[in-house]
């Protein structure tokens, strides 16, 4: 293929040695620094410093894995004594009963509960038809009607 | 095969691009040169090639023929500095071409070898003068340089010899004595 005659190849040599010269060290230096810059980070570097990171992470772990643990376990802790708390009502639906007559009022049909609270209210006490301007305090017991009937018979 | 010193270029060590450079820098240098670049722009040729080189760096992990690969991208790179100086370069090669034909047979109007050479250089079509620069100055084979301008190597060979010959009716025309240094 590069079978030149004599003539060519005088051609060939003088453009040989024609003088040219090469790049100069300060070329070489300015070229390299621009292609560092433009590397963002040194693979061999990053490969030789990679068994430093991880002796560092194993100090690491024996002292973080206890704090690790505790952590969860507190955070278990916390799940499993909130859980209940969700089978609980709302405070908004809690009702508060003041009175003994208004929690009766609103459990009319239960009969173990149920007090005769007009008989209860309108009855007088013998000693305060007698006169006496105060009555005594009757004990307010929420208590089934037949306890409540004892109770009455018994007075 | 792929070159390992693709791999280490694709790999981004720093290390790679030192031995790229130390390895084709020269003949990079001396082949923009040829191609018609002057010293100064050649140099800022070849380190900005070797930056984008860097950025493009991933590249590397698909040549096979690094020297091939390092060639197309610097004839690329010339071909768009020259494409922004082209009328310069138009004006540049019809004063070549008048100073060669001016005063042919006087021996004391006769340039220097040097001159006369880089003279006739200039007046070579542009595809015959990069296949001499990637020849000479690259040390490429002619697969290599098909590789790089995108022709066939029986075509690069043949553009090569066309060139020689017209280099050498140029330089007789200008009293350089052609095989006075051959072996």
């Amino acid at each position: 293929m590069n079978s030149l005659p004599s003539e060519l190849i005088a051609v060939e040599q003088l453009l040989k040695q024609q003088e040219s010269d090469g790049p100069s060290v300060a070329f070489r230096n300015r070229t390299l620094h621009a292609v560092s810059n433009v590397l963002p980070t040194d693979p061999v570097m990053e490969y030789q410093s990679l068994p430093k990171v991880f002796c560092i992470r194993s100090e690491l772990d024996s002292v973080s894995a206890v704090a690790l643990v505790g952590m969860a376990l507190s955070l278990a802790w916390v799940w499993v004594g909130w859980l209940p708390l969700q089978e609980q009502p709302a405070p908004a639906e809690i009702r508060l009963l003041t009175t003994l007559e208004a929690q009766a009022r609103e459990l009319p049909s239960q009969p173990f509960l149920a007090l005769d609270v007009a008989a209860a209210d309108t009855a007088v006490p013998p000693v305060a038809r007698s006169g006496s301007e105060e009555p005594n305090a009757r004990p307010h017991i929420l208590a089934p009607h037949w306890f409540r009937h004892d109770l009455q018979g018994n007075l | 095969m792929a070159d390992p010193l693709a791999q280490s270029l694709a790999a981004g060590a720093t290390t790679a691009f030192a031995e790229l450079y130390d390895r084709l820098a020269a003949r990079l240098v001396k082949t923009a040169r040829r191609m018609g670049c002057h010293t100064t722009e050649t140099e800022d040729i070849v380190h900005d090639l070797f930056v984008t080189m860097a950025r493009s760096r991933a590249n590397f992990a698909a040549v096979d023929n690094l020297d091939a690969y390092v060639f197309s991208a610097l004839r690329h790179a010339v071909a768009r500095h020259q494409q922004r100086r082209r009328l310069e370069h138009a004006v540049h090669s019809r004063v070549a071409e008048k100073a060669l034909q001016r005063d042919g047979g006087a021996a004391s109007s006769c340039p220097s070898a040097d001159e006369s050479l880089a003279l006739a250089l200039a007046s070579l079509p542009l595809e015959q003068r990069e296949v001499v620069a990637l020849k000479i100055d690259g040390g490429l084979t002619f697969a290599e340089i098909g590789e790089v301008t995108g022709i066939s190597p029986n075509t690069a060979a043949s553009r090569y010899r066309y060139a020689l010959e017209k280099l050498r009716v140029l330089l007789i025309d200008t009293c350089v004595k052609v095989g006075e240094n051959a072996p």
